[in-house]
């Protein structure tokens, strides 16, 4: 019948309603009642929990009655709690044989009345929480710090952000910094940071202000002094012409070549190797722990001990300073 | 507290229970799976309308807020250098000016990318969202178009006064064509409102300096 006069979905779930009420227009309410009565002592049952049940219970509804059947009846009360007491009257009838007529009596029509509001439960539930999930990912997303959306991370580089983060604080300080890493990856350093504008270094530089340019987003690539010339080439390639890049052979080093950006190391034995351009491509400039910070820096000269404190400016630099050379050409 | 009313009711129970009860089965199950349905269609739509369409990693607008914000990085360079030894009042407040402005655009273009969740480096060489498959535009050192050598820019930093002035007005011109021509480029290129106002601003406010730069350096008694 309801298939009939009413093909679409929409208008389905309604005709039993109509059905039941058109002998007891009164009814709905008697019946709240006596819901009411017997389920008060019962804890509350939420919306979603409902919706839930019916959903979790629904693709086997249509073979098994009786269990269905019970389900169903239950939250026809626009009453109040739902499903809990609803379920447990009906089922405790069934098992007990059926004391009263009137009990069967209402929980058929309760029934009836059940299936549109659950209908309408569930989509409203559905909806509603699709809706408020989608917001909630919508505005955690929106706030997730940069860093977290991407995958930072190389196969075989070090963390040292997650292994070692005390040692990355980031004071000022005069003199050399014993770091814990070689090269160091961050940590205290000189208020001066070494040129980072796609700088390429022919010596050694003072960790004490590379840490300074990996602090504004540099990748620092480092190498042993007898790497082949060919080798040094192809980082330099790497380097020239890239702001927040800069080169410079290290002692120390354990691994031909050493990628460094703040928290980050990655060693690799040849300029050849692809995770070189995936570090760069993970760390420069988003490494930075000082979004906006500028590689710029008249700072230029190598060596291997850090500046010491100059009141008068960058020593070779005069009054209004002209500054050292930025290293031009291929590295030696 | 009205009466339940039992009369009513009573006939009901025997003669409806089971295929009243299959059929109002029947109707949950369809109607649960047409919410389902619905729902799984609503969240789709708004996926798809809530999730803005970000520009790729190989778009213009990425290989545009890349590229430009490198040659903006030496701009902020050039301008700091001149404002510190340049000479003539007027240069050292544009320099000071080209310094700022550029800076914070790097910090606009920065965010762009951010916001698509794209890293600052790109995968793609330099300029290539330009070069429309065509050889590379880059300078035979690697240089984008514009942009001063390490050279020039050592000689910009031992420059004072006068020198510096004249120096800084030429290789800033240089620059700010090499910018121009990437501007134009992008928005050739690009539908995005954001992309689009800002390479515009900078087209527009780079032709201006052009202009003062060009008068600067008359004004020196140099050609332009």
């Amino acid at each position: 019948m309801a298939s009939k006069s009413h093909p679409q979905r929409g208008s389905g779930p309604r005709q039993p309603v109509d059905k039941s009420g058109n002998g007891a227009e009164s009814q709905p309410a008697g019946e709240v009642e006596l819901d009411k009565d017997e389920v008060s002592a019962e804890p509350t049952v939420t919306a979603e929990e409902t919706s839930a049940e019916a959903t979790a219970t629904n693709p086997t509804a249509d073979v098994a009655t009786p269990s269905g059947k019970e389900e169903r009846q239950v939250p026809r009360g626009s009453t109040g709690p739902r499903r809990g007491r609803g379920g447990k009257k009906v089922t405790s009838l069934r098992s007990s044989g059926g004391p009263g007529r009137k009990r069967t009596i209402t929980a058929a029509k309760a029934g009836r009345m059940a299936t549109s509001t659950i209908v309408m439960f569930v989509v409203v539930g559905i909806v509603a929480l699709s809706i408020i999930g989608y917001a909630i990912y919508q505005s955690y997303d929106a706030n997730r710090p940069f860093g977290q959306q991407r995958a930072q991370q190389v196969d075989g580089m070090t963390n040292y952000r997650q292994e070692n983060p005390k040692m990355l604080s980031r004071k000022h300080v005069a003199g050399n910094v014993d770091y814990a890493v070689t090269p160091a990856v961050g940590g205290d350093h000189n208020e001066q940071w070494q040129n980072c504008e796609g700088a390429v270094y022919g010596d050694q530089i003072p960790d004490e202000h590379a840490v300074h340019s990996l602090e504004h987003g540099a990748v620092w690539i480092t190498y042993t002094s007898d790497l082949p010339k060919g080798q040094i080439d192809k980082l330099a390639k790497k380097v020239r012409g890239q702001d927040y890049m800069l080169m410079s052979p290290h002692p120390g080093l354990k691994s031909s070549i050493s990628l460094q950006a703040w928290g980050f190391q990655l060693k690799v034995d040849s300029a050849d190797d692809p995770r070189i351009d995936e570090f760069i491509v993970a760390f420069r400039k988003d490494a930075s722990v000082e979004p906006g910070s500028n590689c710029a820096s008249e700072l230029t000269a190598t060596g291997d001990q850090p500046l010491p404190p100059q009141p008068g400016g960058v020593p070779g630099v005069p009054q209004i300073p002209g500054g050292a050379q930025l290293p031009g050409g291929a590295p030696q | 507290m009205p009466k339940p009313e039992e009369p009513d009711t009573t006939e009901v129970t025997a003669a409806e229970s089971s295929p009243d009860i299959r059929r109002r089965v029947a109707i949950v199950a369809l109607a649960t799976v047409a919410a389902l349905i619905v729902a799984a269609v609503g969240l789709g739509v708004g996926l798809w309308i809530g999730t803005p369409n970000h520009p790729d990693n190989d778009s213009a607008e990425a290989g545009f807020a890349r590229d430009m914000s490198t040659h903006h990085h030496q701009a902020v360079t050039m301008g700091m250098i001149e404002y510190r030894s340049g000479g003539e009042r007027g240069l050292r407040s544009i320099a000071y000016d080209i310094a700022l402005t550029q800076q914070a655009q790097i910090g606009m273009m920065d965010q762009w990318l951010n916001q698509w969740e794209l890293a600052k480096t790109g995968t793609q060489p330099r300029m290539a969202w330009m070069s429309n498959g065509h050889h590379s535009m880059l300078l035979p050192d690697g240089r984008m178009p514009g942009m001063a050598s390490d050279d020039e820019l050592a000689r910009l930093r031992e420059s004072l006064g006068r020198d510096s002035d004249v120096l800084f007005c030429r290789l800033m011109i240089a620059h700010h064509v090499g910018g121009i021509h990437m501007a134009e480029a992008v928005l050739e290129r690009s539908d995005n409102d954001t992309v689009r106002k800002l390479a515009q601003s900078m087209k527009d406010g780079q032709q201006y300096e052009i202009t003062a730069l060009q008068n600067k350096l008359t004004a020196l008694g140099e050609k332009p």
